[in-house]
């Protein structure tokens, strides 16, 4: 018998607009629940953020809507009017958990807030989701991913000495802020459902990113500054270097995969050169010339070519694939990572989970739904 | 507690297979991890802090991503270790590693010998591309899944050259998916009493949160470089310095409104006024001159003030902080985000909490990491119920060491 996803009959809302319970109604959306997404009248403004399918604004094609919301249904709803919040605690009743990141200063006053709901409704899981905490004395704080990976420690070792550090790549303050409500929430549903869940999106930063290096700095073991693609205090190399077409991440963490890294590039003799004599040294004073020394071996290879000789000889390496690379490579389609998703009159290539096991790979996609499409069938269920 | 009854076998290691045991135990869960000196977990060496020895019970990191575990000490190479191991599996519901394919099975510990001896358990493989496929035996660092998942490949300075994301950002971030995957096959086994063996790709898990850089590709072929701290509806955007040695301020601004509080705060500066930035499209046309000018008003503002003052006026905006810094932050010190722990060796540690709390309650480290090997007699004789005789005959053939 196959096996159903394990969310199978599981009901799951959003309330209040942001992309980090959007991304925790995926993790469950892409396992069975049925996700509704409570959105306003005008729609979630992630509707009029690209991508584009050929960069033409569209509500109804936005890519990163689709992303976080394929398989979810959406119902519009103006909660400033007593009618349709009394629709919106209708359907909740019904509900098994409500991922809330509504800051809107009437909540309290509508009755509405996440605490006030998971009072109002005991049996379902409210998981509040909010930059510091819905209780907090900074609630209503502005932030966004920019300021919380700043606050959170990540962004000051990113980027040059001497320069403006970076931050990671994209909204990862959102994905990490809604992976953590989605644990929680499963949490408290095997906990005999019920309660009241509030996620900071700092605290996240702080304490499974960042929690360690903490600990650390307190016995004065802080990392050391920004050191571009280096990082400081740690044996040469671990670093990113050019190749053919490219980049390729090396990271020779012991002596066997030194010594393995200096036979696989014909240099074996370089094991007894007085630059190698302290790999920690080597790489936090002399780790240009160290790279020069090896840039001629990679610039004359491919990262695909590099990587057999990486795997022949097992040492930590990999490619830095582009997004393409990434998209096209036949180890995930093997995997049946990447799923194509009907939309926009052609089709998308998604992601689906980053698992494999019975009943956890859905099966099919249906697009991100259109705006308020599910309001008729939800005032039907709720009206029975 | 959740997760309390629930009994799992650790066998992760480092960071990223460490930390689903710990979330598992903070949730209730009885957590064992199994360990080795032969093969001592990486997070356990490193520099003694106290005194000059090497000694398994100093790290700072292993402390908090291995609290409210107990250690099983075992020799799983040797035959009779492997057999513990498969009576203790057959008590348990679940099981994590983060081995190479295969390794387990080597042991005879694979997932089909596994759950022959207990039908419902729920097995989560973690490696880094998963069990299968062309790429099955590559050996990884976090670094190396940032490199795979695509994220390096945006990370340096706009148009400049790849910098990677030298953190350990993908170790968490599969650490946490394969959480909330084990709490998945949980809730499925209560109502189908079903078990699971799960393979997650630490890849996969990496390229999961570059999703709207994946569909762009799909939708209009286009390849992102590097990115830098642009944004492309929000101007200024990014990190500008403040007064004093690698002090930094992060600003973000996503309205004109919020745009005139930071004028304001900034006392109005000449080339602040008129309408060249007063609107999002002159502020993202000359951001680069923008953010010129920006930086010499930030650079004369103490990091604090400035987060506070923009705070005031309802803009987004941070003092970048470090590990030693964090812990004085207000909005971390009101949620007692930072917690510590007595440690029988490094004395008072930091433990980190949960960003969550449940129930207006701030969670509790309940349990400081264990000592190597510290519950070896509880496993054996309560859990498997062996005699004195028995443990002795295995302390013989070295199967604890």
């Amino acid at each position: 018998m196959a096996s159903q996803p394990p969310f199978t009959g599981l009901r799951v809302f959003e309330y209040g607009i942001d992309p980090s319970i959007a991304y925790a109604g995926k993790l469950f959306a892409d396992l069975g629940a049925t996700v509704v997404k409570i959105e306003p009248p005008e729609g979630d403004p992630q509707r009029r953020h690209g991508p584009f399918p050929s960069d033409e604004p569209d509500p109804e094609r936005s890519g990163w809507f689709l992303y976080l919301n394929a398989n979810k249904r959406s119902v519009a709803l103006d909660t400033s009017i007593a009618g349709d919040r009394d629709l919106m605690l209708r359907a909740l009743r019904d509900a098994n958990v409500l991922f809330h990141a509504s800051r809107d200063p009437e909540l309290e006053s509508w009755g509405i807030a996440p605490d006030q709901l998971a009072r109002t409704l005991p049996h379902i899981v409210v998981a509040s989701v909010t930059p510091f905490g819905w209780n907090s004395s900074f609630r209503g704080s502005a932030a966004d991913d920019l300021t919380l990976q700043a606050l959170g420690g990540e962004s000051l070792g990113l980027g040059m000495p001497g320069r403006p550090p970076l931050k990671l790549p994209l909204d990862q303050s959102s994905y990490q802020a809604g992976l953590s409500a989605a644990i929680a929430a499963c949490g408290a549903l095997l906990g005999g459902g019920g309660g009241f869940i509030d996620v900071s999106a700092a605290d996240v930063w702080a304490t499974f990113y960042m929690g360690p290096e903490v600990a650390n700095a307190h016995f004065g073991r802080r990392k050391r500054g920004r050191a571009g693609h280096h990082v400081l205090g740690q044996p040469y190399p671990h670093t990113v270097l050019p190749c053919k077409d490219g980049f390729f991440a090396v990271q020779c963490s012991t002596r066997r995969h030194w010594q393995a890294f200096l036979e696989m590039v014909g240099r074996p003799e370089l094991a007894e050169d007085p630059l190698f004599a302290n790999r920690v040294r080597t790489n936090d004073l002399h780790s240009e010339e160290a790279d020069a020394l090896f840039a001629p071996w990679f610039g004359e290879r491919t990262k695909d070519e590099i990587l057999r000789q990486f795997l022949r000889f097992k040492i930590p390496g990999a490619p830095v694939y582009s997004i393409q690379e990434a998209a096209e490579h036949p180890h995930l389609e093997g995997r049946r990572y990447f799923t194509e998703v009907d939309y926009a009159g052609g089709s998308v290539c998604m992601p689906t989970t980053p698992y494999q096991a019975p009943g956890f790979k859905p099966e099919s996609l249906r697009p991100a739904p259109r705006l308020g499409e599910y309001n008729e069938a939800l005032r039907r269920e709720v009206g029975r | 507690m959740s997760l309390e009854g629930i009994r799992v076998v650790d066998f992760g290691w480092v960071w990223a297979g460490a930390v689903p045991g710990h979330v598992l135990a903070d949730m209730g869960a009885e957590v064992i991890k199994i360990e080795t000196m032969t093969r001592l977990d990486y997070m356990r060496q490193g520099r003694p802090i106290v005194g000059t020895e090497k000694d398994p019970e100093q790290n700072p990191m292993f402390q908090n991503v291995n609290r409210g575990k107990l250690s099983f000490r075992v020799d799983m190479t040797k035959p009779e270790g492997a057999a513990l191991l498969l009576r203790l599996v057959a008590l348990s519901d679940v099981v994590i590693e983060n081995f190479t394919p295969g390794v387990l099975d080597k042991f005879g510990l694979g997932w089909e010998t596994l759950q022959a001896t207990r039908p419902d358990l729920i097995m989560c493989s973690m490696s880094a591309v998963g069990q299968e496929g062309p790429l099955r035996d590559i050996r990884t660092y976090a670094a190396m899944i940032s490199a795979l998942s695509g994220m390096d490949s945006l990370a340096g300075y706009e148009g400049g050259r790849v910098l990677g994301v030298q953190q350990s950002y993908a170790d968490p971030n599969a650490s946490l998916h394969a959480v909330f995957a084990i709490l998945a096959a949980l809730w499925r086994r209560r109502s189908t009493g079903e078990g699971a063996y799960i393979d997650l790709s630490q890849w996969e898990a990496g390229t999961n949160v570059m999703g709207e850089a994946v569909i762009d590709y799909s939708l209009n072929g286009r390849v992102p470089g590097t990115v830098g701290t642009r944004h492309p509806r929000k101007s200024p955007h990014g990190n500008y310095p403040a007064a004093g040695e690698d002090k930094w301020m992060a600003i973000s601004i996503s309205s004109d409104g919020e745009w005139q509080s930071l004028v304001r705060w900034l006392g109005e500066p000449e080339w602040a006024r008129g309408s060249r930035y007063a609107t999002v499209e002159g502020r993202l046309r000359h951001r680069e001159e923008l953010d010129r000018l920006l930086s010499k008003e930030t650079s004369r503002h103490d990091a604090a003030d400035l987060e506070e003052g923009l705070r005031d006026q309802g803009v987004a905006a941070a003092a970048l902080q470090n590990a030693s810094t964090m812990p004085e932050h207000p909005a971390y010190v009101q949620r007692e985000v930072f917690q510590s722990i007595e440690h029988p060796v490094l004395g008072h540690t930091p433990v980190y909490g949960l960003p969550w709390q449940g129930n207006g309650e701030v969670w509790r480290v309940p349990r400081r990491a264990p000592l190597l090997g510290e519950h070896n007699d509880y496993v054996l004789r309560e859990l498997l119920g062996l005699g004195a005789e028995e443990v002795d005959k295995l302390c013989e053939l070295q199967v604890f060491e």
